[in-house]
């Protein structure tokens, strides 16, 4: 027999559960959306109140895999703490670890040689692609179609090859070093880069036929989750989520960071603020990487590539330095403040992931459920980079 | 970029004008020094790229006032700083932990006294933390309205 007092049903759940408060109207169901659940990529968890079908308030709660990365900044010193920069985002981890390498440069005033510019140009491009693909894949598994993600897959394939021969791993990347990288890029690796642009570039309209202009995915995307642009900016949120509300910010236009000012490339943007135009910057975006890519490499320097008097175990200057660059999800910021000691004195990780779904409870108001799904997946969420 | 510190009286007054100018809060981050906790404002515009740093200093028992009402963005980075430092922000709606889990008492990125460093040795201009720049914010402010 079943014995419990209604009193003590309310109470129950955890922390996050009972701080959430539900309107004590009726017919309103609290429902926890994760951390397992498939959609949620990994463990994020939204507390929902829903009414019927539609979401009337919802709230992500964070904190599943958080690793206190910025603890284990200052009790590392400056280069043992480069593999972790592959771990806060695994899909688009050289651009953290150029984040970090820009910090700590930008401190100590090192150069960076021209040709290790260019590689790191290169290579981050290509990361990019493989990011974009990955959340297209999985994007298109949250709504429900499976095979998309084979063909991502499959793309991916190649891109971490050609990563895995110069950088030695093919997901948590860590290439880049204080005034360089820490391998030459080689022929084989300039023809195979060549090869897969050319290959990418006919996989595009096989894509838009097979996806983007099905009707389905259509009916799942446009018109839903609409972003406007104030909301973009009181929450900061950059990115593809940004471009996709109509305004083309770039961190490697707005702040040219490296060499990047030195490349035709054009920055997508739509204007309809909906989950399809920000799928559409993605496709498009992955385009004009490889755009950039093939300049990049039509023009490569000849030299060093890493700074030569790079010093082993690098003490920069006391003081603060602030680098920006942009991720797959947005512009990632490292802030370092040094004490002139071997390790940060206080490393602090802007994550665009975090800010982008920081405006999730309040775009999620009012929409369906399954719409909600549609959502989130548009965001690009990378939890562990949330999370770190 | 620009760097101002700013009087924590003033400092409402400040983001709330970065807002009117359509500037977006990249993060808000805390530093613990020996004076006691340096809060780190970074704000950008899209348009006028270029970052804004606002600081303010706080002593280790006094209160930070939220900024949450003018960038509801603030709210996540409010509470990040409450988990790792346990720095309280008067006026916050919801200050519970985000990343930490909730029965930890503990705030990790505490410095103890042997490791806590004076502000000189972290700021090459430290001087601005004792002689707030209120007055050159202002003036800033005037010349970026007449720019426009």
């Amino acid at each position: 027999m079943l014995d419990f007092k209604l009193d003590e049903i309310e109470q129950s759940g955890d922390f996050y559960t009972r701080n959430f408060q539900p309107t004590p109207e009726e017919n309103k169901l609290v429902l926890n959306m994760g951390p397992q659940h498939p959609s949620t990529h990994g463990v994020l968890r939204i507390i929902l109140e829903i009414d019927g079908e539609y979401i009337l308030r919802a709230e992500p709660v964070l904190g599943y895999i958080h690793r206190m990365q910025e603890k284990m900044a200052e009790v590392k010193t400056y280069p043992q703490y480069l593999p972790n920069m592959g771990r806060v985002d695994y899909l688009h981890a050289l651009a953290w670890n150029w984040a970090y390498a820009g910090a700590v440069e930008k401190l100590m005033g090192l150069e960076v040689p021209e040709r290790a510019e260019y590689i790191r140009v290169i290579t981050c491009e290509l990361n990019r692609i493989n990011s974009h693909l990955l959340w297209w894949g999985a994007y298109l598994l949250d709504l429900g179609a499976f095979t998309p993600i084979m063909y991502a897959f499959a793309d991916r394939e190649i891109v971490m090859d050609i990563l895995q021969r110069i950088t030695g791993s093919r997901l948590t990347y860590c290439y880049y070093r204080f005034g360089g990288v820490s391998a030459d890029i080689d022929q084989k690796f300039i023809n195979d880069t060549r090869e897969f642009c050319k290959y990418m570039r006919g996989r595009f309209p096989i894509y838009k036929d097979l996806v983007t202009d099905n009707i389905i995915l259509r009916k799942r995307v446009e018109d839903i989750g609409h972003i406007n642009l104030e909301t973009c900016r009181k929450y900061g949120a950059t990115g593809p989520v940004l471009r996709g509300s109509g305004k083309p910010y770039d961190v490697r236009r707005a702040e040219p960071y490296s060499v990047y000012d030195r490349f035709d490339f054009e920055i997508p943007v739509y204007d309809e603020k909906d989950a399809l135009a920000r799928y559409l910057v993605r496709m498009d975006e992955m385009e004009q990487s490889l755009r950039i890519i093939e300049q990049a490499l039509d023009s490569l320097p000849e030299g060093d590539y890493i700074h030569p008097k790079t010093p082993k175990n690098p003490k920069p200057p006391k003081g603060e330095a602030y680098f920006a660059v942009e991720g797959a999800r947005g512009k990632i910021g490292v802030y370092l403040v040094s004490d002139g000691s071997k390790s940060p004195y206080r490393l602090k990780l802007r994550s665009p992931g975090f800010s982008n779904l920081s405006l999730f409870a309040e775009i999620a108001r009012g929409t369906l459920l399954a719409d909600a799904i549609s959502i989130l997946g548009s965001l690009d969420l990378v939890i562990p980079e949330i999370d770190r | 970029m620009k760097n101002f510190c700013i009087s924590l009286d003033k400092l409402i007054p400040a983001v709330k004008e970065l807002d009117n100018l359509g500037y977006f809060l990249e993060d808000v981050c805390c530093v613990h020094v020996k004076e006691g906790f340096e809060l780190v404002y970074h704000f950008d515009h899209w348009d006028n790229p270029g970052r804004i740093t606002l600081r303010t200093l706080i002593s280790d028992d006094q209160q930070a006032e939220t900024i949450s009402h003018i960038f509801p963005g603030a709210d996540w980075h409010e509470r990040e700083c409450y988990d790792f430092f346990g720095v309280h922000f008067k006026g916050h709606k919801n200050l519970i932990p985000l990343l930490l889990p909730p029965d930890l008492n503990e705030h990790p990125l505490l410095k103890n006294k042997k490791k806590q460093k004076e502000l000189s040795h972290i700021l090459p201009d430290c001087e601005c933390v004792t002689a707030p720049q209120d007055e050159e914010f202002d003036n800033w402010l005037n010349t970026f309205n007449k720019d426009k």
